[in-house]
């Protein structure tokens, strides 16, 4: 195996709040929870943690505090691309 | 640092996969406001009609396409996903057409001083446009 699954990423949670960051290169917090079975405590800690790794950024932007933003970090961007052609990596082994 | 990562199997490395899917998806197929549709294809058709007035016409062409993205960006930072390409295909297809009639004005614009041309391909560039407004809000559903 060459790509390595990044332990930060591996929970299911996490792995869906990146893979949504990708998708939207910015994104309010709401419409990740919108879219995680998860209570707001809960989703903070999956956050929290992805921020802890520097993975994401989390800020408010204009007038508005009460909004917070998120987006992925070079580094970020670098582990969840390796994480997901680990995964690939993995579902290839079985089809060749 | 987490460093007690359990190697999935290939069933839940799929269904990591797909979930990865899914969530995109989500994210990218988030409902745009129903007025988003026809200021965009006015916008685009009178982007399209400022290359009828020759050079005055450039500063047409910079002031709406300023408001287009404008309005895109703040209705996108509403939303919450200011940044966010649609999947549907058909509506990034249609919406391309579009812009290609844009293209096409100032081409024709180069070449020939008729400007029923132009009032063609403005007209084309919001129907378009328009046209693929309807197949994202299929794609999508009605904003909650």
């Amino acid at each position: 195996m060459t790509a390595e699954l990044d332990p930060i990423i591996h929970p299911a949670h996490r792995l869906r709040i990146c893979a949504m960051l990708v998708a939207g290169s910015t994104l309010e917090l709401s419409v990740i929870k919108e879219h995680l079975d998860l209570s707001p405590s809960a989703l903070s800690k999956q956050v929290a943690a992805l921020v802890d790794a520097g993975y994401v950024k989390q800020e408010r932007l204009g007038s508005d505090t009460r909004r917070v933003w998120l987006s992925m970090t070079r580094q970020g961007l670098k582990a969840y691309k390796a994480h997901v052609a680990a995964l690939q990596e993995i579902v290839n082994a079985t089809t060749v | 640092m987490e460093n007690n990562t359990q190697v999935p199997n290939p069933a839940e490395a799929r269904e990591a996969l797909a979930s990865i899917d899914t969530a995109q998806r989500a994210v990218r197929d988030t409902p745009w406001p129903t007025w988003i549709y026809p200021v965009n294809a006015l916008l685009l058709g009178a982007m399209t009609l400022s290359f009828a007035f020759g050079e005055d016409g450039f500063v047409y062409l910079l002031a709406a396409g300023a408001v287009l993205m404008a309005v895109n960006v703040l209705a996108g930072y509403r939303m919450g996903t200011p940044y966010t390409l649609p999947t549907s295909r058909l509506f990034l297809g249609l919406a391309g057409a579009a812009m290609a009639c844009l293209l096409g004005a100032f081409v024709v614009a180069e070449v020939t001083a008729q400007t029923w041309p132009i009032v063609v391909l403005a007209v084309a560039a919001a129907a378009l446009y328009l046209a693929g407004g309807v197949a994202h809000r299929r794609s999508t559903g009605a904003p909650r």
